[in-house]
């Protein structure tokens, strides 16, 4: 009697959607609430955002501003439709490259790192059931979430053109072998990687440079400085845009063949498309051929290898603290100082996002440069000193964000070994003490950099200068010690990756109170930092009753400094005390 | 070594361990016994000063846990039944890292890890990541960690879980070797075997509580008298299971 096999794909499907049933905590669902809240407003932001942008580039095409522009324009296209094609093919390029990216990932984790493998290899199921399986898992789990968020994009294109639902139909299925390309090449290099290299290592190392190229395009993008698009000064200029736009640099790729079977489509030119979607299957066809093809033949002894083989460190950081020796603290700090440097130093995804928040910093830095704060000659002065002032906000915002991922999960990240801690010779408040020395100096080795290269850039006064530096240092220490009580008194030390520890109510709480105590501390040196002001640049001498009022101001700043530093801290020393989760 | 005076775990409505009364005398090796959530992990992380106690006093070598937690855990060894440590470490660093974190000697103590790992057969993992080694060497690695404060209470959850037959056997000499030597041993276990061949004195916890407590000739001495440990905690468990089953609302 012959046993059907069964249904793999909808098998592994309704496992995962039972587990993710199962997973959900009814106390959080005031979270989940707020979490769609977020992300309808996310949709409603892109969608809005692209809407408008398209009537801006639609008035490209009518503007008088433009005449001129047109004149010479005619002969070829309208501006307006040229850059709202560019537009589409530049979002579907970003979402194949980010396909491509998470197709590696979630193929390495699906093919191989998936606990029920094992299982499934013993059951009596085919294994080319099982690599299709796993493929088209990775294929729904890397693409879902980009075509949530280009919805909104395709929608309001829609709009723009007036085009019905039923007729973008034919552009929806071309979507499906827009997918399929980028996830089998990211299957087949996954695939490729995990049968010559240990794959538990592969994973953290492509995490690594994932973030890392991420990083490089976003300052490459940044450099390109799009706002000049917009700000064309003359004739031949545009002359010249117009024809670069039209330069064919990526015709033979998918996002570019899709986006001609869109515009195709919005234009009422379905002609147009007809080619460009038949490029798209058959690459789909011959990409997905060439997967199973490979997969059918590689995929078991890729897992097998992947099961024995174990690789050296990613990162090599040999007797980091030993070799410092450290004598001159007590051992127990320099036992703290080697095990959470080395367990910094060999995490690879936190080398990734370092990468992005220098990266970040430096975007922040040339926007900075870029306001060209030279060319306004009237108020330079008073613009420079007032975008200092603010910039101790942005800096200490960028702090902030910065303390919830390295400091708010710091203690939580002892996670299940918390026990070697617990039972040591040590306390609980010391151990909140050396993570807060540990961490902060860090963040305010950032704080003061990128004050002093915005105040170098903004050629604000000594005083000024001193001032800034003197704030931010105060923002720095007192939200590096918010974080750090924080996350213990809001720990999750069960959290299988460090985002949920940090993207939690506890973090919610961190950034509010984080926001407003930036707000209350910059408020109270506000005043005194504008009677300065009165006084140097338009010679107001201060009365008494404004220099009491400003006395007492920053007082009140140290007040609240103090007040935001240690009564989170003594909770955080009470809640580590009465610490009952039993995992740990 | 250790008393238990009164001492309870109370988590909202459930009580995981209701006033219980021990004592372990020095040079002992004192079996912690009990069935699955009986409440023998919660007394030993109570007593390890992981977990604070709802109310009731522990106290070692005559120090009371809550007033000088310091002085009490710088003498006590711990190893839990799931040996979670720092995968990202190699298993010589986290024994420098141990090391440093009990303020000990560094030469003497790193020779000392240099016998265990070799008396354990880990020496050829010394400079391996711990997130390579299986089960049974990270509970190798936890128990020479333990050790090398030279505590004088060992406390040891599940000792013989992922062991392979030779580092089991090698546990329970060190064990006789530690007892003779005037450490206690506080250990609990779901393998009566070991519990009989190694302890001097086992009590048996159910639902919380001290169910019964002695030697192995006083356990048998409430039975029929022949029985072994197996039969003995079986009828003292499944007693009161019936018990509760003949009076579910009870």
């Amino acid at each position: 009697m012959s046993v059907s096999e069964p249904n793999l794909i909808l098998l592994l499907l309704r496992h995962r959607w039972l587990a993710l049933k199962n997973s959900r905590d009814k106390k959080k669902g005031l979270q989940a609430l707020i979490f769609i809240f977020f992300s309808l407003l996310v949709l409603f932001f892109i969608w809005y955002g692209t809407s408008r942008l398209l009537i801006k580039l639609d008035s490209l095409n009518s503007s008088e501003e433009y005449s001129t522009i047109l004149d010479v324009a005619k002969s070829f296209v309208l501006v307006g439709n040229l850059l709202k094609e560019r537009l589409l093919s530049m979002v579907l390029m970003a979402i194949f490259f980010m396909l491509l990216f998470s197709s590696i990932l979630n193929a390495l984790s699906n093919l191989f790192l998936s606990q029920d493998t094992e299982l499934l290899i013993k059951a009596p199921v085919h294994s080319r059931r099982l690599f299709e399986a796993r493929l088209f898992e990775t294929v729904f789990f890397s693409s879902w979430m980009s075509f949530f968020f280009f919805a909104p994009v395709l929608f309001a294109y829609t709009q723009n053109y007036g085009v019905s639902f039923t007729k973008i139909l034919p552009f929806l299925l071309s979507l499906i072998p827009y997918v399929i390309i980028p996830c089998s090449m990211g299957t087949i290099f996954a695939l490729g990687l995990a049968f010559w290299f240990p794959v538990h290592k592969s994973k953290k190392v492509f995490n690594f440079l994932m973030v890392f190229f991420a990083s490089l395009i976003l300052i490459l993008l940044r450099m390109l400085q799009p706002e000049k698009l917009f700000s064309i000064q003359n004739v031949s200029e545009i002359d010249q845009f117009v024809r670069n736009l039209q330069i064919p640099l990526y015709d033979s790729i998918p996002p570019t063949w899709l986006a001609k079977v869109g515009i195709s489509i919005l234009s009422n030119q379905t002609q147009n498309g007809i080619e460009p979607a038949l490029y798209l299957f058959g690459w789909a066809l011959a990409a997905l051929s060439l997967t199973l093809f490979l997969g059918y033949r590689i995929y078991l002894p890729a897992w097998s290898s992947s099961q024995e083989v174990s690789a050296p460190s990613v990162l090599p950081v040999e007797s980091l603290g030993y070799s410092l020796k450290l004598n001159f603290v007590r051992p127990w700090i320099r036992a703290m100082i080697f095990k959470d440097g080395l367990l910094f130093a060999r995490n690879p995804e936190v080398w990734s996002q370092t990468f992005l928040i220098l990266a970040m910093v430096g975007l922040y830095l040339y926007n900075l440069h870029l306001l060209g704060l030279d060319q306004v000659s009237l108020h330079s002065h008073s613009i420079s000193r007032f975008i200092s002032f603010l910039n101790t906000a942005f800096v200490g915002f960028i702090t902030t964000s910065i303390s919830m991922r390295f400091l708010f999960p710091a203690i939580s990240l002892e996670g299940p070994a918390f026990w070697i801690l617990k039972t040591a010779p040590i306390t609980l408040s010391s151990l909140i003490y050396f993570k807060f020395l540990f961490w902060a100096p860090w963040i305010l080795i950032l704080g003061w950099f990128m004050t002093s290269t915005a105040n170098w850039i903004l050629a604000v006064p000594l005083e000024f200068y001193a001032l800034n530096l003197f704030n931010i240092s105060v923002l720095c220490i007192g939200n590096s010690m918010l974080a750090i009580s924080m996350g213990t008194i809001f720990p999750n030390y069960r959290a299988e990756n460090i985002n949920k520890i940090f993207m939690s109510y506890g973090g919610t709480f961190y950034m509010i109170c984080s926001l407003g105590f930036m707000l209350l501390y910059l408020g109270t040196q506000a005043y005194a930092g504008r009677l300065y002001y009165l006084m140097m640049v338009r010679s107001q001498e201060p009365t008494v009753q404004q220099l009491i009022w400003a006395c007492l101001l920053i007082l009140l700043g140290l007040v609240i400094f103090l007040a935001f530093v240690f009564v989170p801290l003594r909770w955080a020393n009470q809640t580590l005390l009465a610490e009952e989760d039993s995992f740990l | 070594m250790i008393e238990l005076i009164n001492l309870k775990k109370q988590y909202g409505e459930l009580v995981a361990v209701d006033g219980i009364n021990l004592k372990v005398n020095p040079g002992e090796i004192y079996g912690f016994l009990g069935p699955n959530g009986a409440g023998k992990t919660t007394t030993i992380r109570m007593i390890t000063g992981i977990l604070p106690a709802s109310s009731g006093e522990v106290l070692i070598d005559a120090l009371s846990l809550k007033s000088q937690p310091m002085e009490c855990k710088r003498i006590t060894g711990y190893v839990p039944d799931r040996p979670f440590i720092y995968e990202k470490l190699k298993a010589w660093e986290f024994l420098q890292f141990v090391c440093d974190l009990y303020s000990l000697n560094r030469e003497t103590t790193l020779n000392k890890a240099d016998e265990l790992l070799a008396l354990f057969q880990l020496s050829h993992a010394k400079y391996r990541l711990i997130e390579d080694f299986s089960h049974g060497m990270k509970q190798k690695l936890v128990i020479i960690s333990s050790l090398l404060s030279d505590p004088k209470l060992l406390v040891i959850d599940e000792p013989m879980v992922g062991l392979d037959p030779k580092g089991a056997t090698i546990l329970k000499a060190l064990f006789r070797q530690l007892a003779s030597a005037g450490k206690t041993i506080f250990l609990s276990t779901h393998t009566m075997s070991v519990a009989e061949e190694l302890c001097d004195r086992i009590s048996i916890i159910h639902s919380g509580k001290i169910k019964a407590s002695g030697t192995m000739t006083e356990l048998r001495n409430l039975g029929k008298g022949d029985e072994n440990l197996e039969q003995i905690f079986l009828k003292i468990t499944e007693e009161e299971v019936h018990s509760n089953a003949a009076h579910p609302l009870s």
